[in-house]
């Protein structure tokens, strides 16, 4: 459960990460971020830390569960950070879930 | 001060950060490691690693030590039962030399020898909220202003932050010229609202200390405070001698009371005294709010006295803050986590010194000023030189015989003289050598971080994979394995500052660029 947690807050971030051009261009390189793909990494972002706070208030109660997902927020973010820096590559298969999802919509 | 709100902030920022960025660093460094103090205490404390038996032992096992308490007159006696995180059985009194801390083995009730060292919980832990200097309440004073600065950094740097949300996940790490500027920024950001919750909870933990008048115009003295405030009970002694019924029926009662919660602990005062009276405290380990309910017994008949109350809203909120902060509860997830947290605002901390190292030195060495000399060495000694005092705390605690005395010093003392006099020699090898002093203290860091691993398999026998392969040595294991981490990154630091081509005249590259920062 803890690793649902941490993965859905890096999913998260991962998707607000690759919401920003700069980011975006690193990751898919050289290629645009289409404007409603981004907004779909935005709502996607959202809900995956909503989803991340849920778990953490189901799995460690009101008490640990929040404090736990606060604390999990600067953890993942600054892995998707160092991610970015690093390996950006390693956050490509986000970026082609969600262009492909916008792919279909239009 | 500059004109305009931003730029006003920005100087508040760079000189609060100059100045009080060392008391800092040594604050962030010492409550990290805190996090591990008990593990750390299993580490230094050899005699101490014992196994947790599966059902305690009874409090009456010890009353020959309330005897002794009673014989010397001492005005409390105190049993604190082995836990997961400290598994031996303290018992605490007071002779005319002071307090008397005596543990026993939880199995055998054997007494273990004293262990000759404060290592985490003792010397650690109580540094980074009163630096050891108790005199007028001075260290945490101190503390507190810069806990205040802290406050005042975390604000002013959201102020000065342009574009907070655009580089919130921004580390070039191609681009070693911004690359410390970004890890500053991001671990600022990223780490905001820890660093702020747990520097306000700081402020919070010691609101009697740094307000006293709220307390003060209330109740006439502390006792009355601390008796409404926190549901505690007290009554004077009767002089006239008394006897101690049974501790565990007590116990029994308190656990029923509790409906099944295990005590913790209990104290009595007066011991020996007809109106002596025993408190029983209940375990604090399994919620964040720090607050030990606890139930009163007349000493000598066992009759209740006294069972707390739940704690009222404000009192309540000190508590959940006080919890949060201490992280006493039990949960190694978010142990681990305050950890790397704490880690990342010692980097905040270190990278504020590089940038603002970095941002002048070409006008300084241009301009002939000082300025960037003596913030390197005093940055420098901040950071890597406290972090190689403590590694010799680890060593040296290992190399002393445990009944050593040196010019009427015993051993803890050495050990604690032994941090002081290496970090000041950290300061003094930072000034005199700036141009190697961050690569040679890395270096100094890895060999000390190894050598104290070696040192404990010597002297203990107690090596990495025989105490992985022992559950009541995991803490003992995850402290060497934290110094071979400590160790490899000191290593690598050092290599990347021995073969950067971007290291002149120290290991800071030399930044002149714009900043979305400064």
């Amino acid at each position: 459960m803890l690793t649902m947690i941490f993965g859905a807050g890096y999913v998260a971030f991962g998707c607000f990460a690759l919401g920003q051009a700069p980011h975006w261009r690193a990751v898919v390189e050289a290629k645009d971020c289409p404007s409603m793909t981004g907004w779909l990494l935005r709502i996607s972002g959202v809900l995956f830390l909503v989803a991340s706070l849920i778990l953490s208030l189901a799995h460690e109660g009101p008490s640990y569960g929040i404090v736990l997902w606060t604390t999990s927020l600067t953890i993942t973010a600054f892995c998707v950070a160092a991610t970015l820096a690093f390996r950006p590559r390693f956050l490509r298969v986000l970026a082609w879930i969600a262009d492909s999802m916008d792919s279909r919509k239009n | 001060m500059e004109p305009g709100f931003r730029a006003s902030m920005g100087w508040a920022h760079t000189w609060t950060g100059v100045v009080v960025g060392a008391l800092l660093f040594a604050i962030f460094w010492m409550g990290t490691l805190s996090v591990f103090d008990r593990e750390i205490d299993r580490w230094m404390a050899p005699m101490t690693r014992v196994a947790l038996p599966d059902k305690p032992l009874p409090f009456d096992e010890f009353r020959s030590t309330y005897d002794t308490a009673v014989a010397l007159r001492s005005p409390t006696w105190s049993l604190v039962q082995a836990t997961e995180r400290q598994p031996f059985i303290r018992v605490n009194y007071r002779d005319k030399s002071g307090v008397v801390n005596r543990s026993f083995d939880p199995s055998t009730a054997q007494t273990l020898p004293q262990p000759g060292t404060w290592a985490g919980s003792r010397f650690l832990y109580p540094y980074h909220y009163g630096l050891h200097l108790k005199i007028w309440n001075i260290g945490e004073w101190i503390v507190g202003f810069a806990a205040m600065a802290m406050l005042l950094l975390c604000v002013s740097g959201v102020v000065i932050h342009r574009r907070i949300f655009v580089d919130f996940f921004t580390l070039r790490a191609q681009k070693s010229r911004r690359l410390v500027l970004d890890i500053h920024t991001v671990s600022g950001v990223l780490g905001l609202p820890f660093n702020f919750v747990i520097t306000l909870s700081g402020l919070i933990i010691f609101f009697a200390v740094y307000f006293p008048s709220g307390w003060q115009a209330v109740y006439p003295d502390k006792q009355s405070f601390n008796a409404d405030g926190a549901s505690s009970y007290a009554r004077p002694k009767a002089n006239k001698p008394g006897n101690l019924a049974s501790l565990d029926t007590m116990v029994n009662e308190a656990r029923k009371l509790w409906n099944g919660s295990e005590p913790q602990a209990l104290v009595v005062r007066h011991p020996g005294d007809a109106a002596a009276f025993v408190t029983v405290f209940r375990s604090t380990e399994q919620g964040i709010l720090r607050h030990a309910a606890s139930v009163t017994f007349d000493a000598a008949s066992g009759a209740l006295l006294h069972r707390s109350d739940d704690l009222r809203p404000v009192a309540a909120s000190q508590r959940f803050l006080t919890g949060l902060h201490r992280i006493q509860f039990r949960h190694w997830t978010l142990r681990f986590v305050y950890f790397a947290l704490g880690l990342l605002g010692c980097v905040l901390i270190m990278t504020g010194f590089l940038f603002w190292l970095q941002a002048r030195r070409k006008r300084h060495a241009a301009q002939g000023l000082y300025g960037v000399q003596v913030v390197q060495g005093l940055g420098t000694g901040a950071t890597t030189g406290i972090v190689i005092a403590t590694a010799s705390f680890m060593v040296i605690n290992r190399l002393l015989p445990l009944d050593v005395t040196f010019l009427g010093y015993e051993r803890h003392e050495l050990e604690i003289w032994t941090f002081h006099l290496i970090w000041i020699a950290a300061f003094a090898h930072a000034w005199i050598r700036p141009r190697f002093a961050w690569k040679e203290q890395c270096q100094a860091i890895g060999a000390l971080s190894i050598a104290a691993v070696l040192l404990n398999w010597l002297t203990t026998g107690d090596h990495l994979p025989r105490s992985l392969s022992h559950a009541h040595l995991w803490p003992v294991a995850g402290v060497d394995i934290m110094l071979l981490a400590v160790a490899s990154g000191a290593f690598v630091v050092s290599r990347w500052l021995t073969t950067s081509k971007r290291h002149s005249t120290s290991a800071v590259v030399s930044v002149t660029g714009a900043s979305s920062h400064a």
